[in-house]
């Protein structure tokens, strides 16, 4: 029977890259079909039906374009670059559980019970790709981009890992498993309703808000996408890459939106629960794929939001996101985590 | 045999010697984060999850990433990385390095009292439930005083960049 098990787990684990890598091609379309809607313009539609085999369109002109490396370039660091942005929020997509268990298999492929404490570290491992990727194609403004990228997201890490301690204080548990388990209990045992304690709703709703925007930041998009900028420089920290690494940075980017999503979801929004729909104790095939659905559902909704966002809110300048960041979402995380203790230990939890 | 932590063993070494030999700073700075990332499997098969997750966490992704950073602000030309010592000078300090490490680590490999066996640790050992309950029960007093030695220290670093308050 060990051999089944092997299997089982093989199949979950094909499937988590599946998502994580499989959602970026959905999301391109998306993303240009949702901004040509707002922008009231038809958009791409001449690929297959409804333009929806556009991406794969995009791949292969990606694929078939001149890979060109610059004369003064570190040609190593530049090849790997682009890897050290796709490859790390890939692996973090690793310990979300994105469907109830099916018979005796949960549906997640790696059950650490350090779960978000690995996915955090690891995350945080994908700044090198944006840094290493400016300064090896040794041109000012790439290097200018990839200075930018490397301290917006480490000042933005502050209010997501403090808006991440939120949900665990929460749960009580670092664990994923756990986290989404005492989410099943109805809606208001989402973490953003509180978890179950309404007195702890504002430090619930605070908290995603803080999360979203630090995540935001976090992935580079509007209106914090920084980092690349024609008019001070020229593109970004891409501007020297040409053919597939130019697209696996974006690759990169889509991995690291779904993943966040799939975390905001798992930390804040009870994961694949949803009353009425999803039954923790119901194991069999249906609930299982109806768990996934939700969960599905509940990602999409996040990474739709990122969209609408990026077509709807004009971007900051460098100073102002400075400034928002370490003088308005720091504090005001620091506060909320604080609020949450106080409230935790005045109705009985833990201390 | 423990083959990982033969295999991350080997990692850090020639991860550390990377950090010191190549000419690049910026190679330093990756050869480190090699080395941290091999540590933190070495934790993890001594039991410590927590302080595996926090090393990756802090270690390579804040601390090393400002060194990186500032590495990379100050983009050193080649002319401005200052002469290496001749060979011979380095030959002869690797050497003593090497004598000075024996000099050590054979005594200590040979003394039979360091030749015990720990009892297995406790359940959820390393977990961060025990790691918490052990800095904010046991060492609350000192977790604290570390605090403070912190603040103090960020107050330095303002005073020193910031001359005119």
């Amino acid at each position: 029977m060990v051999t089944k098990d092997v299997l089982y787990k093989l199949v979950v684990f094909l499937a988590t890259v599946g998502i994580a890598v499989g959602l970026v091609p959905i999301m391109t379309i998306v993303e240009r079909r949702v901004a040509a809607f707002i922008q009231n313009r038809w958009g791409p539609n001449r690929v297959g039906p409804w333009g929806l085999l556009q991406p794969v369109a995009d791949g292969i002109k990606a694929f078939f374009k001149e890979e060109f490396v610059p004369a003064r370039a570190d040609r190593l660091l530049h090849f790997i670059a682009p890897m050290l942005v796709f490859v790390p929020p890939a692996i973090g997509f690793a310990v979300i559980p994105w469907g109830n268990q099916i018979g005796s298999v949960k549906l997640q492929a790696v059950n650490l019970n350090i779960g978000v404490l690995f996915m955090m570290s690891v995350l945080s491992i994908a700044v090198y790709g944006l840094a290493i990727g400016g300064w090896a194609s040794n041109n000012k403004w790439s290097l200018l981009g990839g200075l930018r990228a490397s301290a917006q997201l480490i000042s933005y890490e502050l209010t997501l890992g403090l808006a991440i301690l939120v949900a665990i204080m929460m749960a009580e548990s670092v664990d994923p498993q756990v986290i989404v388990a005492k989410q099943t209990r109805g809606i208001l045992s989402w973490n953003v309703f509180g978890g179950g304690n309404l007195l702890a709703l504002p430090c619930g709703l605070l908290g995603i808000l803080l999360l979203y925007t630090a995540a935001l930041a976090e992935n580079n998009r509007l209106p914090f996408d920084l980092p690349e900028c024609e008019q001070e420089l020229v593109g970004g920290y891409h501007t020297e890459y040409s053919s597939m690494k130019f697209a696996m940075f974006f690759m990169g980017e889509y991995v690291a939106m779904v993943n966040m999503s799939a975390i905001v979801t798992m930390l804040y929004l009870g994961g694949w629960y949803f009353p009425g729909i999803t039954n923790p104790a119901d194991h069999s095939w249906l609930g299982g794929i109806l768990s996934v659905g939700v969960f599905m559902a509940k990602t999409f909704a996040i990474l739709f939001v990122y969209v609408w966002i990026r077509w709807t809110f004009p971007r900051f300048k460098y100073n102002q996101l400075m400034n928002l960041g370490w003088k308005g979402l720091l504090p005001l995380s620091l506060a909320n985590v604080a609020l949450l203790a106080v409230v935790g230990v005045f109705t009985g939890g833990k201390p | 045999m423990d083959y990982v932590f033969l295999a991350c063993a080997l990692v850090s070494c020639v991860a550390s010697l990377m950090v010191v030999r190549s000419r690049n700073p910026v190679y330093s700075a990756l050869a480190l984060m090699l080395c941290f990332l091999a540590f933190a499997v070495v934790f993890l098969r001594l039991g410590a999850p927590f302080l595996a997750a926090m090393h990756v966490l802090v270690y390579t992704g804040a601390i090393l990433v400002l060194f990186l950073f500032v590495i990379m602000l100050l983009n050193l030309k080649e002319e401005e990385l200052g002469r290496e010592h001749p060979d011979w000078v380095k030959g002869a300090l690797a050497l003593l390095c090497v004598l000075l490490f024996g000099a050590i680590a054979v005594p200590l490999a040979r003394e039979p009292r360091l030749r015990f066996r720990l009892p297995p640790p406790d359940e959820g050992f390393g977990g961060v439930e025990h790691v918490g309950r052990a800095l904010f029960h046991q060492y609350a007093l000192p977790f604290e005083l570390v605090s403070v030695l912190i603040v103090v220290a960020i107050l330095g670093c303002v005073v020193l960049a910031k001359r005119k308050l």
